[in-house]
């Protein structure tokens, strides 16, 4: 078996241009957990995100001569990824760009800064657990933004929708993102009518 | 400021996504690197492969050619020069001696017979033993009569007329001990009617006897299998038992385990060891049925009452005697490989060790006629009056059996070995649970037990509950949903399993209700 050690990232594009599998085998396994973590945030479940994170390594490697220098590879590799979890979404019909759902208590709203260092006790485990239970649509729209670095106007074109729909959608997002951190006594709640 | 805390947990939550330590599943690449290079794909008849399907095709003959000298009839010759009747077969499968070959005994021995075993192996079925007395007792004439026997001890009295068929399932077991030397009484008349009497021995002692009525073309069977004594009788064993029910919980915990193997530049192989605890109870219940035409020969022999209504459930057997209840407890893990080698065929072979117990908690059979087709008759020695001398079938029945809980076959070892191969039909079918993948499912799963360090082919197995272990299964599956089995074995189950856990968990709860009439099991699984 072919060994690369530690190749650049040029020599690499290269011999995965070239199909050459021990190269697409350490292109892989370089950004394999990432993008798994990626997929995992647009999936309903492991099943879907290893589907999705398969097909998206399919379509870097047969699309790889499109990469352009311009960047670093991991960011085209995860906007690809990123691009091949929608894709997938859409194919089984997953409603990722549904109306709004309404929020039940409109006038609650979290004040965070009554909680000057909030983060200090919030684990990562714990946010992402609060954010895997966010809706498919909420969790992907804040995703996107977010966390992937989308901007509202790309969010619209992926998604198909209006760009202020993408803006409320993650207000909303995060708005329930934090009553469901309160549920789980992460935050106080504080009502401000 | 809001604003400035709402950039920050924004921040905050990119940070603990990019850290989550999520790990890509070990066989994602597989699947990658063969969309990528499906030249490879020509190496699927690979070794392993060729080894699977020689297993497969080797567990097939093994079967068939098991199962074929289980159920093929021996012929026992007798000696007659030296008025011996030689017995040198293995005494692991039943000795059958046929119709045609007692009738000739018959007429040509009039002397008596002494049976000798030279094999020294028991039988794993009946410990003790059954000799067979030949005897003539009556005259052509008198075929249609009741048969009385000179002996005393149990003396089941009716009559063989000749709507008995003679097929292949009819067969008289005789199950030997080593040296047990009986010489029969001489015979009184030379007739053709043959009436043998089956001796019960508890090491060489006698301790009761039966009874089997042959005409001059047919045979009854009546297998007896001994009781080591009277405060524990035994079950009634045979090929055709019937109406035998089933009935259990099995909790099976699969956890699977993925392996890549990557030949000399060759393509990715993944092997999916699957091992599975099983945890269960089962309950059979051996229901007899006694048809008409057994009650008219039987009620023609003399008896009368008992056999007058025909139990139809077992509820309407509930206070009868003719009832077999026992209780069994197996715990068992196994572990089957699934390679995955075409897109759509898993071929899988494995091996599954279970232990099971067995306690008879109620009654035992009495009388049973297994099967309406073949006419045989079983009797137990399930009596508590064995030795009272001169009972007849009404007083057998009538006699209240054993009530005391009693462990029989305890500890036995089931080894199965499925071999097979699994085609997915449908992936990512979200039914209830999106991930779920339905699977065609064709295996064999040849059985032996192990008991007294001694390996036998699981036709037990296939006496006492009729279940699918030696049978050739088609079944449908998926992770979550309902199956079930038609055939021959009918079987009704539900599972679930829940595919979000990193560990599948599948509880299965299955009520087996075998049917009569072959042994051959064909059945279609269908889970959905």
């Amino acid at each position: 078996m072919q060994q690369i050690i530690s190749i650049d990232e040029a020599t690499l594009v290269r011999n995965c241009v070239a199909n050459n599998a021990a190269a697409q085998k350490e292109l892989y396994n370089r950004y394999a957990n990432a993008m798994y973590n990626i997929c995992l945030r647009y999936a309903h479940n492991s099943f879907d995100a290893k589907d999705m994170m398969q097909e998206g390594f399919i379509k870097v490697f047969r699309h790889i001569q499109q990469f352009e220098a311009k960047g670093s590879l991991s960011g085209w590799v995860r906007r690809v990824i990123i691009t091949a979890c929608l894709n997938y979404l859409k194919k089984y019909n997953t409603p990722i760009n549904n109306p709004c759902i309404k929020i039940d208590d409109d006038s609650t709203t979290i004040v965070l800064s009554n909680h000057n260092n909030f983060e200090s006790f919030l684990t990562n485990k714990e946010i992402m657990q609060c954010f895997m239970e966010l809706p498919l649509e909420y969790r992907t729209i804040l995703s996107l933004y977010a966390i992937d670095d989308y901007s509202h106007k790309e969010i619209a074109t992926l998604l198909n929708i209006e760009e202020a729909t993408s803006r409320t959608k993650v207000y909303r997002a995060r708005i329930l993102l934090k009553k469901i951190l309160i549920t789980h006594q992460i935050f106080e709640l504080k009502n401000t009518e | 400021m809001e604003e400035n805390y709402t950039h920050k947990f924004d921040n905050i939550l990119k940070q603990a996504a990019n850290n989550m330590p999520n790990i890509a599943p070990a066989d994602a690449w597989v699947d990658i690197y063969n969309t990528l290079h499906p030249k490879k794909k020509k190496h699927i008849l690979g070794w392993w492969f060729s080894g699977a399907v020689l297993l497969l095709c080797t567990s097939g003959m093994g079967y068939y050619l098991l199962t074929k000298n289980i159920n093929t009839p021996i012929t026992v010759k007798a000696n007659t020069k030296n008025n011996e009747l030689i017995i040198n077969t293995t005494l692991n499968k039943s000795v059958v001696e046929t119709s045609k070959t007692i009738e000739n005994k018959s007429t040509l021995n009039t002397n008596p017979i002494k049976i000798i075993n030279n094999n020294s192996e028991k039988n794993y079925i009946s410990e003790p033993s059954k000799i067979l007395q030949a005897k003539k007792t009556a005259t052509l004439a008198n075929q249609n009569k009741p048969i009385k026997s000179n002996y005393s001890g149990v003396q089941n009295k009716f009559n063989a007329n000749k709507n008995i068929n003679n097929n292949s399932n009819t067969k008289t077991n005789l199950a030997l001990y080593k040296n047990i030397n009986v010489a029969t009484k001489p015979n009184q008349t030379k007739d053709d009617i043959i009436e043998t009497d089956g001796v019960l021995y508890n090491g060489n002692k006698i301790e009761k006897q039966a009874t089997e009525i042959l005409n001059n073309a047919h045979i009854i069977t009546i297998n007896v299998i001994p009781k080591a004594n009277a405060a524990k009788p035994n079950l009634i064993v045979n090929n055709n038992v019937a109406q035998v029910k089933p009935k259990g919980i099995v909790y099976t915990l699969p956890k699977t385990v993925p392996l890549l193997i990557k030949p000399n530049n060759k393509a990715f192989k993944k092997i999916n060891f699957s091992a599975n605890i099983n945890i269960g109870t089962t309950t059979i219940y051996n229901q007899n049925r006694l048809l008409s035409n057994l009650n008219k020969r039987i009620d023609n022999a003399g008896s009368s009452g008992l056999f007058a209504s025909v139990p139809l459930s077992r509820a309407a057997i509930s206070n009868t005697e003719n009832k077999t209840r026992l209780h069994g407890q197996n715990f068992g893990i196994g572990i089957t490989a699934n390679f995955k080698t075409f897109k759509r065929f898993v071929p899988y072979i494995g091996l599954n060790i279970a232990i099971n117990s067995w306690q008879n908690r109620a009654y035992l059979s009495t009388i049973a006629l297994a099967n309406a087709t073949t006419n045989n008759l079983f009797i137990s020695d399930a009596i508590n009056n064995a030795n009272s001398g001169n009972a007849n079938y009404s007083s057998v029945l009538k006699t209240p059996l054993a009530n005391n809980t009693i462990n029989i076959n305890n500890k036995i070892v089931f080894l199965n070995i499925p071999v097979g191969f699994k085609y997915l039909i449908n992936k990512n079918k979200k039914l209830l649970l999106s991930g779920d993948k339905f699977y065609i499912n064709i295996n064999i799963a040849p059985s032996i037990i192990l008991k007294e360090a001694i390996f036998y082919h699981d036709n037990a197995t296939e006496r006492y509950f009729k279940l699918s272990s030696l049978g050739r299964k088609i079944n449908i599956q998926t992770s979550f949903g309902l199956q079930y089995n038609f055939g021959n074995s009918s079987r009704f189950g539900l599972s679930l399993t829940s595919t979000n856990f990193l560990y599948n968990i599948n509880k299965q709860i299955s009520q087996v209700r075998p049917l009569a009439l072959a042994n051959k099991q064909l059945g279609l699984h269908i889970r959905f």
